[in-house]
């Protein structure tokens, strides 16, 4: 298989999209490396389903907004599993920063996890590929609000505009290492965050609002189809990639 | 098998990174039309050469009634055609103020033109199958500025902003538009630049410019991610994608150490 024994660092990958992340890379071969934000149980949960599968995967837990927790979690990952093959930088939070609703710890709190957090486990564990020697795979999160604006999520684009672009910078400084570093950026995809946008009667408004900014016919991309893009790009399939970014937004972003 | 039974026209497919995607696709289980320019024997060889019955033609895709006729004649032969892959296009040199207006006109009839040939032509099939996946050949030059080269830049820009205006119109119809900007890939059209004693110094900048020391990327590599692209498997929330192979050449500023 195309992933055998590779070894694949998730971080939020207890649930949505870093989750399905996490099962279509054991379905192929790796050993995943499940990391919770905050609850063990979580990433639990979806080691044991994986395990559940005949895959292989372990759980972890780290807040990436805290540094030494990160440091923290790279060794307890390369004493459990001896090395790092793949990376994806999955976790992230997503709430509305509106004008004059805004304050200053929900700011601090949407660049610490999002922009802050994906540059320190980067930069841990390519320091960890590049002793090694052996190249490597950072695969990282944009999001379709990180290329066009949000006027409801102001930070949370700017945040994601920022991720695709230290991929960018990230995919020159270590592509002379052989480590490949690019990044997906989605638009909206059915996960736990959203249920309630997708379901509920009271949001039909909204679903509207999303409808007539889709091109496509569909609203909500499967997390299953974009976990399909960060394969790709750990895969050889993906060998002339450095720094980009594989937009996946059912043409949300490509005009009107 | 991701396209097994699907039937893909692949324009430039005689050569370079149109044949590697014939082989790749047929390798998935697709039917190829491989067109050629001129020369229906090159594209003969492709298709002899790739598995699955594929089906050799050529066409110049700077003439709509060319493109026409080949459009009616792979329909004719496979009954659909469910992808689409623009990959004909020039490339050489067209500097300000040494360039024939004929030279200037024929790099802007192919490689602009042309894509919009082809898919005028091919979309009311879609259309009508309900379902369509295109996939134009781009550049990372149409990205990024390089000397010496503006009309190619201009054409390869134009393709990808078509790619993004058409995927938009087409998306409710079920038709995928996306398209690749690849970097330096080893292929006939740039041969002499790779071997050229007298092209060493591009060859050398080139080489400096590239993050990742490889200067030139593989066309099966280009061929790989078009099948990610074309791929009901993969593809599906992709529509006004440009995806860029290009060894870390368009990410940013690098000084090879």
């Amino acid at each position: 298989m195309r992933f055998d024994d590779r070894v694949v660092l998730v971080t939020g990958g207890s649930q949505g999209i870093g989750e399905a992340v996490c099962r279509r890379f054991a379905a192929e071969g790796a050993i995943a490396a499940v990391v919770a934000s905050s609850d063990k149980a979580k990433a639990q949960g979806v080691a044991d389903a994986i395990a559940a599968a005949g895959g292989r995967a372990s759980a972890h837990v780290c807040d990436v907004a805290d540094v030494a927790q990160i440091a923290a979690l790279v060794a307890e990952v390369l004493a459990a599993h001896g090395r790092i093959d793949v990376l994806v930088n999955a976790a992230g939070v997503f709430y509305p920063t509106r004008i004059g609703e805004t304050d200053e710890a929900m700011f601090d709190r949407m660049c610490d996890i999002n922009l802050k957090g994906a540059f320190f486990v980067s930069d841990a564990v390519a320091q960890h590929m590049i002793e090694r020697g052996g190249g490597g795979r950072i695969v990282n999160f944009g999001s379709a609000a990180g290329v066009a604006g949000r006027s409801n999520y102001i930070v949370y684009s700017a945040t994601k505009a920022g991720v695709i672009h230290m991929t960018r910078s990230l995919g020159v400084a270590l592509a002379p290492h052989g480590i490949n570093v690019n990044a997906v950026a989605p638009g909206n995809t059915a996960t736990p965050m959203n249920e309630n946008v997708r379901t509920q009667p009271e949001y039909e408004e909204i679903r509207q609002m999303i409808a007539r900014a889709t091109p496509s016919r569909r609203l909500f991309a499967e997390a299953t189809e974009i976990a399909g893009a960060v394969l790709f790009l750990a895969s050889d399939d993906a060998n002339a990639m450095y720094g980009a970014t594989i937009l996946m937004d059912e043409g949300g972003t490509a005009g009107y | 098998m991701q396209l097994k039974n699907m039937v893909a026209l692949i324009t430039g497919g005689s050569q370079g990174i149109g044949a590697a995607i014939a082989h790749k696709f047929a390798g998935e289980g697709a039917k190829c039309a491989v067109v050629a320019s001129s020369d229906v024997k090159k594209a003969e060889k492709v298709a002899k050469a790739v598995k699955g019955g594929a089906k050799a033609y050529a066409a110049n895709v700077a003439k709509p009634a060319e493109v026409a006729k080949l459009v009616d004649q792979v329909i004719a032969d496979f009954g659909r055609i469910d992808i689409l892959v623009n990959a004909a296009g020039v490339f050489y040199p067209t500097p300000a103020g040494e360039t024939k207006t004929a030279d200037m006109n024929r790099m802007v009839d192919t490689n602009l033109k042309g894509t919009w040939n082809v898919v005028n032509a091919v979309v009311p099939h879609m259309k009508k199958q309900g379902a369509g996946n295109i996939v134009n050949m781009a550049s990372v030059a149409g990205q990024l500025a390089i000397p010496a080269y503006p009309i190619y830049c201009a054409t390869k820009a134009g393709i990808i902003m078509m790619t993004k205006a058409l995927s938009v119109e087409l998306a409710r119809a079920g038709i995928h538009v996306n398209a690749i900007a690849p970097g330096n890939t080893e292929t006939p059209m740039n041969a002499d630049i790779r071997t050229d004693p007298a092209l060493k110094p591009v060859l050398d900048f080139m080489a400096m410019l590239t993050p990742s020391g490889r200067t030139y990327s593989t066309a099966e590599e280009m061929a790989n991610v078009a099948l990610f692209l074309a791929s009901p498997v993969t593809g599906k929330p992709m529509h006004g994608t440009v995806i860029t192979p290009d060894e870390g050449f368009s990410a940013g500023l690098f000084v090879a150490s």
